[in-house]
């Protein structure tokens, strides 16, 4: 399908709204800048974040464009320089090799399931890709790579406060209100995306560390919850998320939290991480809440969690979903930077 | 830039190909778009480009699903990307370590529209004409912003402007160019 049009979607008709929106198109913003978008995109969830991305890159290409012809006669050292040319080649191979890994792992793995599947519902997706690199690619520092992960967010390791709804976010680290802006933004309600059936493979979890001994991890992270407007949610709602990146596992305590009829809805977890493209969060599994609206519940990451910075409770069909229809988030816990 | 012309000016993608597994797509689209992303790296973060190119890129190709063919061209996409990593950087980094000459170089009707550098693609002719409708000043201050990779306050010192001014006149720009593209009008946007 080749572009037609940008699908319309209204401008805020707060003046300092679009401000943000500029700025943040244009020179990005700061900690409180971030924070302040944040209460506004959560209060207008028709709006992105980065409505106005696309729209500065496009208009850029049309300068470049324009000018290009005169640039290139007075300017011929614009030319990549041999060695930035001989360094891009060599991360280009490098990434080519992870490819043919990442298929080959691919390979074996389909190879060895057993052929018992069941059907389940994808949406958006329509199918499996045959290789995703996206979770890995950018997790370990290759060694043609620069001093920085190229996933880090850019905003200072500070601490800010964030306020929504009649909650006192307190203790928030920049990443985490950063991640809290791609949160929400990745929020905005999406069209209802396709839904196909495929196959996939059924997989015997694996028996995971226990409660105990995830709270005794030497790197263990225990976040509170946050609460945002959801009927699933009150004031009082309370509770945290552990986990170790050690471990690969961790658990979610909830009290106060609806309990659900699981043929009705039910929760499921995300996990934003500075090693994941923050558009597609890491799906942390569904589950339940009793009747007394206690759970204790056991993280199920589909991928490894290096480095989270939100954990993110939305309510989904039941079944859980692959993408989310961001129509309702309950909760979030963003983790504080050390 | 490197001078890259391009007589298709709607090339096949390949960061769909890239998504699904295709080795060679990864060589042909540092050969398309390096000149691109090298030129934008100089823009934002000249101390830095060599290692924000290979930055962006891995990102680019590691995330090459993200790219959805019906919201942009794909130069388009690969700019935005580009150019959000670059902004991250310079606000990391403080401020832009060296001044560019801040004389712009004026919008001039004769410039060639012929691309050399990138697809001239409709969205491409949709923002030009967005721009053009702009007045001279607005016009000036979008591409001192966008073209030069001047902050606003350093367009609002060079051009002892207001700077609530500037931030107006690029709201003003990036809105115009944005009801464009919504639009879709392009019989009327080609120039």
């Amino acid at each position: 399908m080749s572009w037609t049009r940008l699908p319309h979607e209204p401008l805020p008709r707060d003046m300092r709204f679009q401000d943000l929106l500029v700025d943040r198109a244009t020179e990005g913003l700061s900690v409180e800048q971030e924070q302040e978008l944040c209460r506004l995109l959560l209060d207008n969830p028709q709006v992105s974040a980065g409505m106005l991305e696309l729209p500065a890159s496009v208009a850029q290409l049309a300068f470049v464009q324009m000018q290009e012809a005169s640039r290139l006669a007075t300017a011929p050292d614009a030319e990549l320089p041999e060695h930035v040319d001989a360094g891009l080649s060599r991360a280009a191979e490098a990434f080519k090799a992870q490819m043919a890994a990442a298929k080959s792992a691919s390979s074996e793995a389909s190879e060895a399931a057993d052929g018992d599947t069941r059907d389940v519902e994808v949406a958006g997706r329509g199918t499996v890709l045959p290789f995703q690199p996206t979770a890995r690619a950018g997790a370990s520092k290759a060694p043609y790579a620069s001093s920085e992960d190229p996933f880090s967010h850019g905003a200072p390791a500070e601490v800010a406060v964030v306020q929504a709804r009649a909650v006192s976010w307190s203790g928030w680290a920049a990443a985490a209100a950063a991640a809290l802006i791609a949160a929400v933004g990745w929020w905005r309600p999406l069209p209802e995306p396709e839904v196909r059936t495929v196959e996939i493979p059924v997989e015997v979890p694996a028996r995971g560390p226990e409660l105990a001994e995830v709270r005794a991890a030497q790197d263990l992270i225990e976040v509170p919850w946050k609460v945002l407007e959801d009927p699933t949610v009150e004031e009082t709602t309370s509770g945290e998320v552990l986990w170790s990146n050690q471990l690969q596992a961790g658990f979610m305590t909830f009290e106060g939290l609806a309990a659900n009829d699981p043929s009705e809805f039910q929760y499921q977890l995300w996990i934003f991480d500075r090693n994941q493209d923050e558009a597609h969060p890491i799906d942390g599994g569904v589950f339940d809440v009793a009747a007394d609206g206690t759970a204790t519940v056991p993280i199920d990451a589909k991928l490894a969690v290096t480095d989270p910075t939100l954990f993110a409770i939305t309510v989904e069909k039941p079944g859980g979903v692959v993408v989310s229809s961001r129509k309702r988030l309950a909760l979030v816990a963003p983790v504080e930077q050390s | 830039m490197t001078a890259k012309k391009n007589s298709d000016k709607n090339p096949e993608p390949l960061l769909p190909k890239i998504a699904a597994g295709d080795a060679g797509a990864v060589d042909e689209c540092l050969a398309r778009y390096k000149g691109l992303v090298w030129w934008l790296a100089r823009q934002y973060a000249p101390l830095e480009a060599e290692d924000a190119v290979q930055e962006i890129f891995i990102e680019l190709w590691s995330n090459a699903d993200r790219y959805k063919p019906e919201l942009s061209s794909e130069s388009a996409f690969i700019s935005m990307v580009a150019r959000r990593r670059l902004i991250d950087r310079r606000r990391k980094a403080g401020r832009r370590p060296t001044e560019e000459s801040l004389e712009p170089v004026l919008w001039d009707e004769s410039m060639s529209t012929d691309s050399h550098t990138v697809e001239a693609g409709a969205e491409v002719a949709l923002a030009t004409r967005a721009i053009r409708q702009l007045r001279p000043q607005e016009q000036k201050v979008l591409w001192l912003n966008l073209h030069q990779g001047l902050t606003h306050t350093e367009i609002a010192d060079s051009l002892t402007m207001p700077l609530g001014t500037v931030k107006t006149y690029i709201r003003r720009g990036l809105i115009q160019v944005r009801e464009m593209l919504e639009s879709g009008k392009l019989e009327e946007a080609r120039l």
